[in-house]
């Protein structure tokens, strides 16, 4: 593994009597793809609250580059490049696609010019056009995004979280809904991201695309990391076939 | 017969209707914050430009900008404090801060109890004193003046971001934007416009008494941006002009009015929820009816 860029130590989530996250340990290298598997119920999208400060953290540090991020506002994380994407979409659905693409440029900051200039700086519509090429919906600008079928919210959300220019962006099941085509489309395009130097954490139910894309596994199961490894020795590893067999849903790609 | 004299009190109450319900607009339209006390801002301003102008001496002209502050000071408090909260309590928070400040108006000597306050002068230019015909003139490029600074608004970042905190809170906040932030500057904004409408209004009336600024006045001016379409620019201005004037023009409604207001809420509800001009509907854009017809088709669940 090259150098730790983004670390999450001990981190414990608890909702009432049920513990999501038992001390969750992470720690992902600069530029690399790290999926985080496991089955319904594992706590992978708590992680990824808790990572982005929609949830806080009951015990435990999470750092990036250094910097700690838990107890820090989810619009401070955010702007520390922490960009993410939602397993149930959440867009501005009564505005533009190309609008939802805007309003992540900047990081969310309050520029007084912005007052009274328009809303989006022609240097913008060029870049957001360009990143909704990239995802596939280079048509699909002025439409309003509530409209778009649920494969193409899931890819403008992705688009939008790009748009960010993230240090760290975290991938909540991204291919669901997705064809066995356009996942692999959507493959590439993590895999370009990489190269773009970009830090990746997947959460997928899509193993062909999880085991394919990742350089580094981990798998969560009832709040706790029960293996981490290669994709090759995760696929082998009797502990985590067991987890998952024992509920009989290995692989199951749900939308 | 309708007088002229009666005509221009009822454009001008419309004009200060209008700038009410786009101030509103802002909180609830744009930025998704249920306001139900947009009156006790109506009657802050109102009140300090009275104060101001009778007992402190200063001209109109000094204490509309100063009515405005003020009501942006107190809009500005009560908003760090309340929304901070959800937006269900804010909703109830708003409609105790109306019944507060109508019962400070009533109870307190100072601001002339329930005889309210009188006297209160009328504007001069030029050394020329305005009588209602020409406060009107004033009043209207008030107006043309406050719908162009909600059309820069609406076209601004601003108004986008505050577009998406009413779209999607925690997404938008993991885009970065600081949300609490923007619902505050966008209650500031929407205050203000009250404060300069209630300044207007009673340099106009030139008598105002606390009742003009109670609960019943706020749910009019939510009723006004409603029916005129939320979040839209034109929208308020639709609804000011159909609930505040229809009423007075067509008298023989008159008995009726909350009668007729209630049925036409009741049937916008059911017909055209998102309001005159909102989506979807005959009067709007064809890209926001195309998208609406959409909608209805696309599964949006996850
Ligand atoms: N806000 C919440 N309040 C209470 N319980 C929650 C909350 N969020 C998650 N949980 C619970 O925490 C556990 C982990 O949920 P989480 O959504 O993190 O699982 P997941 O691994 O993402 O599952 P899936 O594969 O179904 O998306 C579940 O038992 C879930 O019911
Ligand atoms: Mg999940």
């Amino acid at each position: 593994m090259a150098d730790t860029i983004f670390t999450v130590r001990s981190v414990t989530k608890a909702f009432g009597g049920l513990t999501a996250l038992k001390a969750v340990t992470l720690e992902v290298g600069r530029e690399e793809i790290f999926a985080v598997i496991g089955p319904n119920g594992a706590g992978k999208t708590t992680l990824f609250n808790v990572i982005s400060g929609v949830y806080r953290p009951d015990e435990g540090e999470i750092y990036l580059a250094g910097r700690p991020l838990h107890g820090l506002t989810t619009h401070r994380i955010a702007r520390l490049g922490v960009a993410r994407t939602f397993q149930i979409t959440r867009l501005f659905k009564q505005l533009t696609v190309l609008d939802n693409v805007v309003l992540g440029f900047g990081r969310g900051d309050i520029d007084p010019r912005g007052l009274v200039g328009g809303a989006r700086r022609p240097a913008e519509v060029e870049r957001a056009k360009e990143l909704l090429a990239a995802v596939g919906l280079k048509d699909s600008a002025g439409l309003t995004a509530g409209t778009l079928a649920y494969g193409d919210q899931r890819r403008l959300e992705l688009a939008r979280a790009m748009a960010m220019d993230p240090t760290l962006l975290l991938l909540d099941e991204p291919c669901a809904g997705l064809t066995h085509h356009e996942a692999l489309e959507l493959a590439a395009l993590i895999r370009r991201l990489k190269d773009s130097g970009v830090t990746v954490v997947l959460v997928e139910h899509n193993m062909y695309v999880a085991m394919g894309v990742a350089d580094r596994v981990a798998v969560l199961d009832h709040g706790e990391k029960i293996a981490e490894g290669s994709p090759e020795a995760i696929q082998r590893d009797p502990v985590v076939i067991e987890a998952y067999l024992g509920r009989g849903e290995a692989g199951e790609d749900r939308a | 017969m309708i007088s002229s004299l009666y005509l221009v009190t009822v454009v001008t109450m419309t004009c200060i209707y209008i700038i009410l319900a786009s101030g509103l607009n802002i909180i609830t339209g744009y930025a998704g914050q249920p306001n139900l006390g947009h009156a006790a801002f109506f009657g802050i301003g109102a009140y300090a430009s009275a104060l101001l102008t009778t007992k402190a001496g200063l001209s109109f002209w000094a204490a509309l900008p100063l009515a405005i502050l003020i009501t942006a000071v107190v809009g500005l408090a009560l908003g760090v404090i309340s929304l901070r909260v959800r937006d269900d309590f804010l909703a109830i928070t708003t409609i105790g801060v109306n019944f507060v400040v109508v019962s400070v108006f009533l109870y307190f000597t100072f601001f002339g109890r329930a005889l309210g306050l009188g006297g209160i002068p009328r504007p001069t230019l030029f050394g020329y004193n305005l009588q209602k015909p020409q406060y009107l003139v004033l009043v209207l490029a008030v107006v043309a003046l406050v719908m162009a600074l909600c059309w820069v608004f609406s076209r601004s970042r601003l108004g986008l971001m505050v577009t998406a905190v009413r779209e999607d809170e925690i997404a938008a906040r993991c885009l970065g934007l600081d949300v609490t932030r923007l619902k505050i500057i966008a209650f500031v904004l929407g205050t203000s416009l009250a404060g300069l409408a209630g300044s207007l209004y009673a340099h106009f009336m030139t008598f105002i008494s606390p009742y003009d600024f109670a609960f019943p006045v706020s749910i009019t001016i939510m009723c006004m941006v409603v029916l005129g379409g939320a979040g839209t620019l034109w929208g308020p201005v639709v609804g000011a002009v159909v609930l505040a004037s229809a009423p007075e023009l067509l008298r023989f409604i008159q008995d009726y009015r909350m009668l007729v207001y209630g049925s036409l809420l009741v049937l916008l509800m059911l017909f055209q929820p998102s309001g005159l001009l909102g989506m979807g509907s005959a009067f709007a854009g064809r890209e926001l009816r195309l998208a609406a017809r959409a909608r209805g088709r696309v599964n949006q669940g996850g």
